[in-house]
């Protein structure tokens, strides 16, 4: 597979001298990393793949490599985006090998189980709800719409490169990004015009 | 296109990927209508609220960590070499692609160019934006259209103007540059920015935002200087020029493609953000109503223009379920 682009950021020399000890075979250094990378990379994954046990795998892989190469390793970038485009990478992998089916069917249905989750959350700050309601929202977006959104909107890879590591058309990614701005949209819409007392109203008037 | 396609834009704008076409084609499509600025500015919020998102998981990291070390056991093994090969295929291609540059560059500067004259029209488009020969820029608004010859010879830079553009001048002092409108009048500059709209048939004016410009409406006339801030319109009936400061570049937003703001009365920015975002926005805190207001060039959305406007003046912003924004509170620092 083709590298993903750099996630850049200099190295950080704390993060240098945990490197170097673990370098010597030093395995509490290695849980230093551990402890401060683990949980990020497993939110990087759920993003890709939404299943916890999936993320726990790949995250996991990507420390036993970190060990394995650790004589070898030259990392020129800050250790956090090394670690993240390799579980980027495997995450990728994973999809194409065992998820084949899911980018070669026709599209889910739109027919997206309505979101009420939100509607509850009470709304003084809307700022801060309205990110709430967003982050539920791409959480319900359909697998694979979920899947390009958040290459494109969190690693950073242009449609291009979603394109080719998924081995789908560029227009079939755009499709996929128009569907989820829309989704968003919706869900945007929602959380400004309804609040809970409008809902329930309309929901007395329609008899439901 | 459609609107989705638009919004796609808009996404790919935000995403740094857009095209240079397809950000003109967004840029035209903004200009259109107060609607399309209202979305972008939509867009921009589901961009910045989308930003954040980090999946929370429970984590055991004990637990999790004594997993891993037991793979560790099973997996130990001996690290391999890692050999790098120097690209001598890129040093290479390097020095052909040199080569050829070389002789493109001998080849275009043996050309013989004579000048000729074309024009530039906007057309139908909001604007469109012309590079003359000496490095002028020069945006024509629709309906506009411009002459000017291939390279510029002579002791003026003279070009033909009809309708309203935007200039920013290359700096030339042994060459001034010169507009001429359709009329006969001439706006003379060394180097700087300025919008002329002759448009109608009645009025002319020239609004100067950086640097000198001398216009001279009638040949025979001494003209007026114009500095920076200045605009004069000229009434061809009377044959009289007014003199007046620009309160705003805000009739340049066509041009500029946003708004800004210098020393403008707070109640007058709100109206002009009303009138470009079309969105209502009320200034609840009368205190403020004259407070004056100064904010660079910006393209943001409203939502980050409000936002910015607030935090200035420590008001509260609230967008209400009409979609109308409140500002409330603050002071005038």
């Amino acid at each position: 597979m083709e590298p993903l682009p750099d996630i850049s950021a200099t190295p950080d020399p704390l993060e240098q001298s945990w490197l170097d000890a673990m370098r010597r075979g030093d395995e509490s250094a290695l849980r230093r990393i551990f402890d401060r990378h683990y949980p990020l990379l497993l939110a990087d994954v759920y993003r890709l793949v939404p299943d916890e046990s999936t993320c726990q795998d790949i995250a996991q892989d990507v420390f036993v490599e970190l060990w394995r190469k650790r004589a070898e390793l030259d990392i020129r970038i800050s250790l956090r985006g090394y670690l993240r485009r390799s579980a980027v990478n495997r995450a990728l992998n994973h999809i194409k090998t065992r998820k084949r089916l899911l980018l070669e069917s026709p599209d889910e249905s739109t027919q997206h189980a309505e979101d009420t989750s939100g509607w509850e959350i009470d709304r003084k700050t809307s700022q801060e709800n309205l990110e709430t309601a967003l982050h539920a929202a791409i959480e319900n977006l359909p697998e694979k719409c979920r899947l390009v959104f958040s290459l494109s909107r969190f690693e950073q890879l242009s449609h291009k490169q979603i394109a080719d590591q998924l081995g789908i058309s560029v227009k079939t990614i755009e499709n996929q990004i128009t569907k989820a701005i829309k989704l968003l949209r919706e869900a945007m819409t929602r959380h400004a015009d309804l609040s809970p007392a409008v809902i329930w109203l309309l929901k007395w008037w329609t008899g439901e | 296109m459609k609107e989705n396609d638009y919004l796609l834009l808009l996404y790919k704008r935000l995403n740094a990927e857009i095209g240079p076409e397809e950000s003109a084609r967004l840029e035209a499509w903004l200009l259109e209508s107060a609607e399309h600025r209202r979305l972008a500015g939509e867009m921009e919020q589901i961009w910045a609220a989308t930003g954040a998102y980090t999946p929370s998981l429970n984590v055991d990291l004990d637990k999790d960590f004594s997993l891993l070390q037991n793979r560790l056991r099973q997996e130990e093994t001996t690290p391999k070499l890692k050999i790098v090969r120097f690209p001598t295929v890129l040093v290479r291609i390097a020095a052909a692609l040199l080569l050829l540059l070389g002789a493109v560059w001998v080849f275009r500067v043996l050309q013989p160019e004579t000048p000729v004259w074309q024009m530039a029209a906007a057309g139908n488009a909001p604007k469109i934006e012309v590079k003359l020969p000496d490095g002028t820029r020069v945006w024509l608004r629709k309906g506009s259209s411009l002459e000017y010859p291939t390279s510029f010879e002579g002791a003026h830079r003279l070009v033909k103007l009809r309708g309203e553009a935007y200039f920013d001048v290359a700096h030339n002092p042994a060459h001034p540059f010169r507009v001429s409108v359709n009329t006969g009048e001439k706006v003379e500059v060394l180097g700087t920015q300025f919008n002329v709209r002759a448009s109608d048939q009645a009025q002319t004016s020239v609004l100067v935002r950086s640097g000198k410009v001398r216009y001279t409406p009638v040949d025979s006339q001494e003209g007026v200087l114009l500095v920076a801030g200045k605009k004069a319109v000229y009434d061809k009936i009377t044959a009289k020029i007014t003199l007046s400061d620009a309160i705003s570049f805000n009739e340049l937003a066509w041009q500029t493609g946003g708004l800004e703001f210098v020393k403008t009365p707070l109640s007058q920015a709100v109206r002009d953000l009303e009138n470009w975002y079309g969105v209502k926005v009320s200034l609840e805190n009368p205190a403020l109503a004259n407070c004056p207001h100064t904010a660079p060039l910006t393209n943001q959305s409203i939502y980050v223009v409000l936002k910015a406007m607030a935090e200035t003046y420590g008001m509260n912003v609230r967008r209400d379920s009409e979609g109308n924004y409140h500002l409330s509170g603050g002071n005038c620092q």
